[in-house]
């Protein structure tokens, strides 16, 4: 009890107004009632007392002073010889009073109190609103859903399957493909010297002289049948690989499906062996391999018109090139002129520049069947983002963006982002652009292309950033450059290979590029980086071939120094 | 006689400012003063008077100090400031010149000594 009647120090300063603890005075409510309980006023006046000073809802240093004011009023008029009734009677409505009393003492408080009070009210009148807002924008996030509610099959994969069917499956080289990969690895997982640890892809890279080799060797020569039927499959069979998309599955995308495994596995299995022909002297094998590399990489391609593919293929035939170059650098009579030829041949026919051009409907099919699955109504109108959608981004998302991520992942913003994340409508006309910048930029020779960002879609800022969160699953990180890279990497086999038979023609390398023309070569192919003809020359009785790269300067065929600095050219021919 | 709430709330200020003018005064010594001065015609309670009071103190017109009286009693007293004097003038001119346009429309009697038109 005495805890109550003495409240502590402490106790009392949290309960007084600032501008009183800056008065140096301390009040609590105890000492309000004591004051009124012994004012000595018949009971009526008191009651009055204490409901005009409670109801002003003034600071309780306030509150005291009222109190002690009306107190010493009531006093005078008994002094005075009026009655309790008259003065109650007198005092008028005690509401009313407090009313009037709390309205003039505000304004009678410090400029910075007043302030404070404003702002208060302010914030509690912004508060409301908002949060009817919020209420609204909640709801309306939990009744919408996805608008894709029947899932279809894109057009791409309903022409490719519809071609693939009409393959018989004797004539399929995918099966092929599957079952020898499947058996190959396999095998590498049997043989002595396999290490679990280690991915397979690296353990087909040990070559000649390291202590590993043997066992690869050992490997690859019980696994020739299925090199035969790999071989077989890209030399003469059309790819007859059947698309499928399950609807239940979390993304659309292809890539991480059974061919993606295949056609990185592969590819390592016949460089390998081609080092083994190299060693055996095997020229048969080490042209039929290079050729399976060229076969398969335009398989690969041909999965899906996805960037993701293209780049795939690519990625093979950089390895095919890679692979003739070290036949021909190791063992330049290896090869016969035939099969040369024959290879010249089979580089050529992956066609021009055309040919080469990166593939984007299905990246284009792919945004707009993964925006179904992310906002509400249909294809082109104002749909906004989904609670499902939003879980289906914050399930998938790794982004370098803190912004982004932090987005995605508060739950008590999710209401407000489908005003935030650009609406369907807003964000299919933003991809089109964006889609036709990147047609725009590839229609240009790659030393005219400006804008690479338009390969990737990079934010310009935060707000950009959040606006078009779903871009980051549709945009492939893919090289701007490889396209037309690869096509010089292709070009530059050509010309090895043209160079390889002047030499056994004549005896010696040509002086320039244009003595290939026209019989070894229809025309010496032009410099990715400047649409110049390729640059030649004979050094020190070896030939060499470059591209003046990245920097657009020829710095003389100066190969790729350990030092990473810009000064260089892109050797492509060094034997 | 009661007068209107409007006319209540113009004229009870400066009544409040000119019993002032002689001193400093309480709360209740107030309301006397006025009732007294005004022949009852301005006689306020409590619910109107210390909320004037306050608004006036507010508006930096009064000053307000609590202190002891003779009797021993504990008091508030009320005294003009000179903002509040200044204002007491003004209103004071604003006031007469709205009794002597009472006194030419006929609803107050002219004041002796002053020429009629």
């Amino acid at each position: 009890m005495s805890g109550e009647m003495h409240p502590s120090v402490l106790r009392r300063a949290l309960r007084t107004p600032l501008v009183d603890l800056l008065r140096g005075r301390t009040v609590d409510g105890s000492e309000l009632a004591t004051i009124v309980s012994t004012a000595g006023l018949p009971a009526p006046l008191t009651d009055l007392v204490r409901r005009a000073t409670k109801r002003t809802r003034l600071w309780p240093a306030e509150q005291l002073d009222v109190a002690r004011e009306l107190i010493a009023h009531f006093r005078d008029g008994l002094d005075s010889g009026e009655t309790t009734d008259h003065l109650v009677d007198r005092f008028g409505d005690p509401e009313r009073t407090a009313k009037l009393i709390r309205r003039a003492r505000l304004r009678g408080r410090p400029l910075t109190s007043r302030a404070m009070r404003s702002a208060k009210l302010g914030l509690v009148f912004t508060a409301i609103p908002v949060l009817i807002v919020y209420a609204y924008l909640f709801v309306r996030l939990h009744a919408t859903s996805p608008g894709l509610a029947s899932f279809h099959v894109p057009a791409f994969v309903s022409r490719s399957n519809s071609i693939t069917e009409q393959i018989p499956d004797s004539e399929r080289a995918w099966p092929l493909y599957d079952a020898a990969a499947a058996r190959v690895l396999g095998a590498l997982e049997k043989s002595p010297g396999y290490d679990p640890e280690e991915p397979a892809s690296i353990q087909l890279q040990y070559r000649p002289g390291h202590d590993r080799w043997k066992h690869l060797v050992t490997l690859l020569g019980t696994v020739s049948t299925e090199l035969g039927d790999v071989r077989k499959a890209a030399l003469g069979m059309r790819l007859g690989f059947e698309l499928e998309v399950n609807p239940e599955e979390e993304w659309l995308w292809l890539e991480e499906s059974r061919p993606v495994e295949v056609f990185q596995f592969l590819p390592h299995v016949l460089e390998a062996d081609t080092f083994r022909a190299l060693v055996e002297g095997d020229g048969k094998t080490a042209h039929s391999n290079v050729a399976t590399l060229i076969g398969m990489s335009r398989h690969a391609r041909g999965v899906a018109p996805y960037f993701h593919w293209d780049g795939l293929g690519f990625a093979i035939l950089y390895r095919a090139v890679d692979t003739l170059k070290a036949v021909l650098a190791q063992a330049p009579e290896l090869l016969s002129s035939d099969e040369l030829r024959d290879l010249s041949h089979r580089f050529a026919a992956l066609g021009g520049r055309e040919a080469f051009r990166w593939q984007t409907e299905g990246d284009r099919e792919a945004a707009r069947l993964w925006w179904g699955r992310l906002y509400s109504g249909v294809d082109g109108d104002k749909a906004t983002i989904t609670k499902e959608g939003l879980e289906r981004l914050r399930r998938g998302l790794w982004s370098e963006s803190p912004t982004q991520m932090a987005v995605v992942d508060s739950k008590l913003l999710a209401p407000a982002l489908p005003l935030l994340i650009a609406n369907r409508r807003e964000l299919k006309k933003k991809a089109h652009s964006l889609f036709e910048e990147v047609d725009t930029q590839l229609d240009r020779p790659f030393w005219r292309r400006e804008n690479v960002a338009a390969f990737r879609w990079i934010p310009r800022n935060t707000v950009e950033a959040v606006r078009y969160l779903p871009f980051l699953y549709v945009f492939p990180f893919v090289g701007p450059k490889d396209d037309e890279l690869t096509l010089g990497k292709r070009d530059a086999a050509l010309v090895i290979l043209a160079l390889e038979l002047y030499r056994r023609h004549h005896g010696g390398w040509p002086e320039t590029l244009e003595d290939l023309t026209p019989q070894l070569l229809p025309a010496v192919p032009m410099d990715r980086y400047d649409g110049q003809p390729l640059r030649y020359r004979v050094v020190e009785g070896r030939p060499l071939l470059y591209s003046i790269g990245s920097d657009g300067d020829d710095d003389g065929g100066k190969p790729r120094s350990e030092i990473c600095d810009n000064d260089h050219d892109w050797v492509l021919w060094r034997p | 006689m009661k007068i209107e709430r409007e006319l209540m709330r113009g004229a009870g200020p400066v009544a409040v400012l000119k019993m002032l003018e002689g001193g400093k005064r309480y709360g209740y010594e107030l309301v006397t003063a006025v009732a007294q001065h005004s022949e009852g015609i301005l006689a306020m309670g409590q619910s109107t008077l210390y909320p004037m009071l306050y608004n006036l103190e507010a508006q930096g017109f009064i000053r307000a100090e609590w202190s002891e009286a003779k009797s021993g009693r504990e008091r508030k007293y009320y005294s003009l400031t000179p903002k509040g004097k200044r204002r007491l003038a003004a209103q004071t001119k604003e006031w007469r010149a709205v009794a002597k346009a009472m006194e030419s429309l006929g609803i107050l009697p002219r004041r002796r000594g002053e020429a009629t038109a």
